[in-house]
């Protein structure tokens, strides 16, 4: 094992999709007794996309950092929303990153999120990238009936790396491979299997893995780790065979349920508050890699990991068959008038992922959308720059839908916002819409509209945020 | 400037008619029009013929099957106000001395349910944003919050023109309802309720309009053609008729309704005050509330007390929708803002039976819709 540079945290955010399934739900659903326990689930415009956005856009802003400071993206997640396609370009587009961010994306397994958070330490090592955001992120769509289906839940962390000072750093890697077949999904499979024996797994092959990384990593104490829990005993298990620390990743898995490629880091985050060292591990597709972070003075970001968590609903079992297009309604489905592929969405597609509008460079004036305004509509110029729109707002006015045809969903709360630098947009609006009045403040965020004719098509929706402070 | 008059008029009445076509309706309307103005082949000079979904040549197909081709004919779109661009394309042409008589149609058949329109770019369709009534609804939570409106004033527009429409044989609803029974409709487009749309439907109106100093004159029962006039909105205008993504936050912006209604008013040389009798533009009950303060029927927010008061209904000091309004009569494009001019047309002569307005003589009828447009119409006795 040789010893590579260290690489420094800025800082850490989370990410929690809005739903939450009660294992009793789902047994009482299939005829069984019993269940215990909950898991995440995304909402039917979540995704491991929205997750990756919103963890990544908390941690830079938890930095400190503008965007266009950031040179690197490293992105893990089992599951990326387009199998093969502009997964990282999207969420780096959403994100505002330069369009020259180096960096990767990492999938294949649940291992993907140690291996993008290990791609950019390696980068911030040699020097090819000066702030390197890492996001992990997983959402299973597990089988219906399922075990894994009350056991896989979905969530987001992402950490910002650099080599200047921070108050944790990364300071060592171990990691143990094995071609075993744990979770799994094939080519053109929808739905990730639990073929393997729990407690076949549990005992000959993760803990022997956990016992394997452990023995080298210096600096590993077995006092403060997390871990990813596939069947919710692993933790437990591994405390009293190895004789670690119950895993500090525990509330996390008591929230959200295995988080895959994001248990390592969104399980050991609100621990990166506290002093000390803390030991991540990941695992998956037959691999485990264990990090180390000394953790020297509270990360940024960490103090508000606990309560991110926690931001979710109760869902009835028949919600999250429905977010989970599991629960489709017969009968016809209206096609988008504008194919994914077509030249309207080739040239339309960043300014509504980055939510860009025209600045007129004769008065100011911000005409949204730009590609609709080619002449100012307040003093009919026709040079502008495009920039950025406020991630900020409130309601002008908005309608809750009742009337809308499938595949969308009723009710659709829609909103004409006044965004706080002046531009005015519509958009969707995040939830049921109960909560919206004329004057509500709003926050924007990454949602999924659609998947259209199997793309899945991104865009922005405002939320409803809790007191006045919008500037 | 020349005097345009009011020469007959023609209804198909509004509804839902599987066995006819478009042209079907408007051989309907447009019979009826030249018997009353006493007008044959070869006895008007054009045609101008309103319509948004009745396809190419629609006035051909109407003019061809009463074999009154050949002069020329003009099909005008311009959303829920192509009728009155038609009459205000008319109207010019009879006072710009090209012609002494015009015939004016309006055809249409409405695709059933939401209305589809290619207005919208497609990828707001995409997102969900650009469904018709969604976006009446929005206008209409605006209102409530500026003007201090309720839910029960829009069922009170509701249950007021629907009590009008009970005694209009050509309206497609003519049963009156309760506010109880307007609340408990479903809802569409929170605001909105179903009764509180109207409903896109067929029909068809016809209007001859001729030169009063024209060879063979008038004997003076015709109403006069003040003003028609058609405007779309002032860059910027959001929560007009325009798409509502295309904003300015400034909400000061004069709507295309005021603008239409302020350029009528000052071509017939009358006010908001002169009037007896308004048709107005009642897409969803939201709207003509708005409508009563863009046309200055009321000062903004005062709407609540004219409802309660019953300024606008039948026996009020000014009737609005006396016709049952879109609500009850449904809204075909093209017809119904000839169709507005219909009613005005037979109030002025006296002959609107139990919905008459007593002793009304100078009439307003007014449309807006996607474009935008807005339009505004002045007859006087």
């Amino acid at each position: 094992m040789r010893t590579v540079p260290a690489a420094n945290i800025a800082a850490v955010g989370v990410a929690a999709p809005t739903l939450r399934l009660a294992a009793a739900d789902v047994a009482a659903a299939w005829g069984r007794a019993g269940g215990r326990g909950q898991c995440a689930v995304c909402a039917h415009d979540e995704d491991t996309l929205t997750l990756a956005w919103e963890a990544a856009d908390t941690a830079v802003a938890a930095a400190g950092l503008t965007t266009d400071a950031v040179d690197g993206l490293w992105w893990g997640t089992s599951r990326p929303p387009f199998a093969e396609g502009p997964s990282h370009a999207h969420l780096a587009a959403a994100l505002g990153l330069p369009a020259g961010v180096s960096g990767a994306l990492t999938a294949g397994s649940a291992h993907a999120g140690m291996e993008a958070l290990l791609g950019a330490w390696d980068a911030v090592a040699a020097g090819t990238a000066s702030a390197a955001l890492v996001v992990v992120s997983d959402a299973v769509l597990p089988g219906t009936g399922t075990s894994m289906e009350v056991a896989a839940g979905a969530a987001a962390g992402a950490v910002v790396l650099t080599t200047a000072d921070g108050p944790a750093t990364l300071t060592a890697r171990s990691t143990h491979s094995r071609p075993v077949l744990d979770r799994y999904r094939g080519d053109g499979e929808d739905e990730t299997r639990d073929s393997y024996d729990a407690r076949l797994f549990r005992e000959q092959v993760f803990l022997p893995a956990l016992a394997e990384v452990g023995a080298k990593l210096p600096g590993a104490d077995g006092q403060r780790w997390s871990l990813p829990d596939p069947d919710g005993r692993l933790g437990r298990a591994a405390a009293r065979v190895l004789g670690t620390a119950a895993p500090a990743s525990a509330a996390a898995r008591a929230e959200l349920g295995d988080t895959g490629a994001a248990a390592a880091l969104v399980g050991g985050a609100a621990a990166l508050a506290e002093p000390g060292p803390l030991t991540l591990v990941g695992m998956g597709g037959g691999r485990t890699t264990g990090v180390v972070v000394e953790v020297s003075a509270p990360v940024p970001g960490a103090d508000a990991v606990g309560a991110r968590l926690e931001r979710g609903r109760a869902a009835p079992y028949a919600e999250v068959l429905r977010a989970r297009r599991r629960l489709v309604p017969a009968g016809e489905q209206v096609e988008m008038a504008v194919p994914p592929g077509s030249a309207m969405f080739v040239r339309g597609g960043p300014e509504v992922l980055g939510l860009l509008g025209g600045r007129c460079v004769a008065c100011g004036t911000l005409n949204v959308p730009p590609s609709i305004h080619p002449t100012c509509v307040a003093c009919g110029a026709d040079k502008f720059d495009l920039v950025p729109l406020a991630r900020r707002g409130r309601v002008h006015t908005f309608v809750v839908n009742h009337a809308m045809p499938a595949p969308f969903e009723a009710p659709l709360p829609l909103a004409v916002l006044d965004l706080d630098d002046g531009g005015r947009v519509m958009l969707q609006v995040v939830g049921t819409g109960a909560e919206l009045a004329v004057g509500t403040p709003v926050e924007l965020v990454l949602r999924r509209y659609a998947v259209e004719r199997g793309v899945p098509v991104y865009g922005w929706k405002a939320r409803a945020v809790d007191g006045e402070g919008t500037g | 400037m020349t005097a345009v008059e009011v020469a007959g008029v023609g209804l198909h009445r509004f509804g839902r008619f599987d066995g006819s076509t478009t042209a079907d309706l408007g051989v309907v309307a447009v019979r009826r029009a030249l018997a009353e103005a006493d007008v044959g082949r070869g006895g008007f000079q054009a045609a101008f013929c309103g319509t948004a979904y009745g396809g190419v040549a629609a006035g051909h197909r109407v003019l061809g099957a009463l074999a009154l081709t050949g002069p020329p004919i003009v099909d005008v779109e311009a959303g829920c106000a192509s009728g009155a661009a038609a009459l205000a394309l008319g109207a010019d042409a009879i006072r710009g001395g090209q012609h002494d008589c015009v015939l004016v149609l309006g055809v249409e058949k409405m695709p059933r349910g939401v209305i589809r329109s290619s207005f919208f770019p497609p990828w707001r369709e995409q997102a969900g944003l650009a469904a018709t009534p969604a976006y009446f609804a929005l206008r209409a939570q605006r209102l409530l919050a500026d003007a201090g409106l309720t839910k029960a004033d829009l069922a009170a527009v509701c249950v007021k023109n629907r009590a009008h429409g009970a005694h209009n044989a050509d309206a497609m609803f003519r049963s009156p309802v309760t506010a109880e029974a307007v609340l408990g409709s479903r809802v569409v487009c929170e605001p909105l309720h179903l009764w509180m749309l109207c409903s896109p439907n067929e029909g068809a109106a016809a209007v001859v309009l001729r030169r009063v100093d024209a060879a063979g004159g008038t004997d003076g029962r015709h109403p006069r053609l003040a003003a028609a006039t058609l405007r779309s909105h002032l860059p910027g205008n959001v929560l007009g008729e325009d798409s509502p993504l295309a904003g300015l936050v400034d909400d000061t912006i004069t709507a295309p309704t005021t603008l239409a209604a302020t350029d009528a008013y000052e071509a017939a040389g009358l006010g908001p005050a002169d009037l007896d009798v308004v048709e107005c533009q009642d897409t969803d009950a939201a709207r003509e509330l708005l409508a009563w303060q863009e046309l200055g029927l009321c000062e903004p927010g005062e709407q609540a007390k004219h409802l309660a008061a019953g300024d606008h209904t039948l026996g009020g000091r000014l009737p609005v929708n006396p016709s049952g309004g879109l609500l009850s009569k449904g809204e075909p494009l093209g017809a119904s803002a000839l169709a507005q001019v219909v009613e005005l047309v037979r109030q002025l002569r006296g002959e609107a039976g139990a919905r008459q307005v007593e002793g009304a003589a100078i009439g307003l009828a007014h449309t807006v819709g996607r474009g935008a447009n807005a339009s505004a119409v002045i007859l006087t006795r």
